[in-house]
């Protein structure tokens, strides 16, 4: 239910992650077929909505730290993401880490603040925190470069 | 003060677009299935997802068909050493065989590897009895003749003798029931075909349209088979079989061999564990990764080539029930409408069920695709949904709490059934594979989507409560 539900949005969200869309598939398919194997590991003490999407993000993320993977040298020639996210999206690119996965849970797929604790493994209330200092960063970087 | 948020919006579309992407369940299951697969199983995860799996996986053929660049060069050199060792082992001169040489021999010397594999099962080959609960667990066994020196080989993997796949393998590429084997040579051999599949071997997915000839990389053994019978062989001559001890295997009295199997990659060799037949000096057993990979070996012997096992299978090019669809549309309707939809052939739990009740009704309409090379257009199903949901005390239902109850009246891969032997075949049977359960009960094609993972309520009690609409 959640795959067929969440799919179009799970794949937005590792593309972003990924800087490529069969990556981001890969990513997706990968990511759930974890969950299944690890469904036991389920404790229920969050949502589970959170924990599918904690472990798609973490195939996401795994799938940005291999570069040098021969697997997908292989086929890929060039293996770099497909997008530079630098040059598509600077004001995200210079989000760290988190804040700029916050953004994304937040802004494709609409999570609430608690999932997106569970996914990215915070408190709630750093979600908010998190959100809050993407902004920041993102209004200060306009200022700096002297947009209205 | 500066509202970031529709910047922010705007630059998250330019870097993940929305798009029409088509989500695939089914490639999913395979992949968790794929986890831990024994020898050959991953033949038939590849394989038997055909074309849509294909378009799907192009970076993970990868791995399979590099770890068989170093397996057919392990096995044209240990097959030589086969022929060698076997015929040396065999001369007349030779008295008085050792146990070393009692086993080459007991494989034989003739071109052609021809053996048959019961493998472990697997959760999914369990049919449970729905009536009984009784579950009957069938045989899965791979059989393979393999031609080193021609670099042919035949894979038939069949469940309870029932075929559920073939391949056949050559220098030409491979080619199974669901159409040929997706590598960069099929690619760059058949470049507009491999565009409408959306695969690609170029990093810029540019294919051409210009034919290219990529030799084709010649078969090989599987890694557990060809671990075991490559380095049998070779380990065997070389001496580096050890003896380990003596027990038995399905009450025949074995030999235990310890076997150290190069690593494909030039990494850290791994033990293989043979029990070889103390009478026969076949082998029964194999055991490697320490026991994780465990198959038994129903025969193995060689044979002189025989031209007609080594054929192409013949292709299923359009398989009933589809290699995928989408979901074009849902609404939601009343029990007794989604009945009349179906003509009646729709079987639910009723408005409320132990401590669920019915949530909602769906009435769905799906596209069932057969891959751009089967030239069939997609069909239209009709489909049926119904989620339940345990109410809590406050009357409210919790959303980790909800089940599905997916039903079509034909069967269709897109909703999670294999539409080939692997399902449950007679009416009143069920399997159950990770959250999923297939249900065939009164012709009605029944999926349980259960997201707790927990078999919590149990699906064979909801597979025995379920009954038709308005009886």
């Amino acid at each position: 239910m959640i795959y067929e539900r969440d799919y179009g949005g799970c794949v937005r969200v590792a593309t972003a992650i990924t800087g490529d869309y069969e990556r981001g598939v890969e990513a997706v398919q990968e990511g759930f077929a974890n969950a299944i194997q690890g469904r036991h590991m389920f404790r229920g003490d969050g949502p589970l909505e959170g924990w599918v999407w904690r472990i798609v993000v973490n195939a996401a993320r795994a799938s940005v730290r291999r570069p040098g993977d021969p697997t997908a040298l292989e086929l890929e020639a060039a293996d770099e993401p497909a997008v530079d996210i630098a040059e598509v999206s600077p004001l995200v690119a210079a989000l760290p880490e988190r804040q700029r996965h916050a953004i994304f849970l937040r802004y494709y797929v609409d999570l609430d603040y608690r999932t997106i604790a569970a996914v990215l493994g915070i408190e709630v209330g750093t979600v908010s925190a998190t959100l809050a200092a993407a902004h920041r960063s993102i209004r200060s970087a306009l200022k700096e470069v002297g947009q209205p | 003060m500066i509202d970031v948020e529709p910047l922010i919006r705007e630059e998250l579309e330019r870097l993940s677009p929305q798009r029409d992407a088509l989500s695939d369940w089914t490639d999913v299951m395979r992949r968790a299935e794929r986890a831990s697969p024994a020898a050959g199983e991953a033949n038939v995860g590849v394989r038997e997802d055909g074309v849509l799996s294909a378009a799907r996986g192009r970076v993970r053929e990868v791995p399979r068909r590099r770890k068989r660049l170093a397996l057919r060069l392990a096995a044209a050199a240990a097959a030589g050493a086969v022929v060698i060792s076997a015929v040396s082992v065999v001369s007349p001169w030779e008295s008085s065989p050792t146990l070393v040489e009692r086993a080459l021999a007991a494989v034989g010397t003739r071109p052609v590897l021809h053996a048959v594999m019961v493998m472990p099962p697997q959760q999914q080959d369990a049919v449970i009895e729905i009536g009984s609960g009784e579950t009957v667990t069938r045989e899965r066994v791979t059989e393979v003749w393999f031609d080193s020196s021609r670099d042919l080989k035949k894979t038939v993997m069949m469940l309870d003798g029932v075929v559920v796949d073939e391949i056949f393998e050559s220098a030409e590429g491979g080619f199974t029931r669901s159409g040929p084997v997706i590598t960069c040579s099929w690619i760059a051999a058949h470049p507009v075909e491999a565009t409408k599949l959306r695969v690609s071997c170029s990093a810029d997915g540019n294919n051409g349209t210009t034919p290219r000839e990529i030799p084709e990389q010649p078969p090989t053994i599987e890694e557990s088979l060809s671990g075991f019978v490559d380095h049998y062989s070779g380990a065997l001559a070389s001496g580096r079989a050890r003896e380990t001890g003596r027990g038995h295997v399905d009450g025949r009295t074995v030999i235990w061999l310890e076997i150290d199997v190069p690593a494909a990659g030039g990494g850290d060799a791994r033990v293989e564990r043979v029990a070889i037949d103390s009478e026969t000096y076949k082998p029964l057993l194999v055991e490697a990764a320490g026991g994780a990979t465990r198959f038994a070996i129903r025969e193995i012997g060689t044979l002189s080539h025989v031209p007609s096992v080594f054929t192409r299978p013949t292709q299923i090019t359009a398989r009933d029930g589809g290699v995928g669809g989408s979901t074009k549309s849902k609404r939601a309707v009343s029990p007794v409408e989604a009945a009349a939809a179906l003509e009646g052939n729709v079987l639910w739990l009723g408005e409320s069920w132990r401590d669920y009740r019915l949530v909602e009704t769906r009435l769905v309409d799906l596209s069932i695709g057969y891959g751009p090379l089967s030239g069939r257009e997609p069909t239209k199903v009709t489909g049926v949904e119904f989620d339940y949901g345990r109410r809590s005390g406050d009357g409210t239902i919790a959303d980790d709490s909800i089940f599905t109850l997916k039903e079509t009246t034909v069967c269709t891969v897109y909703w999670g059934w294999t539409c080939s032997a692997t399902d449950p075949t007679r009416t009143g049977t069920m399997i159950r594979f990770g959250p999923i359960t297939r249900v065939l009960e009164a012709g009605v094609f029944v999926t349980i989507w259960d997201w707790n993972g927990r078999d919590d309520p149990p699906h064979l009690e909801i597979a025995r409560d379920l009954h038709h609409v308005g009886s």
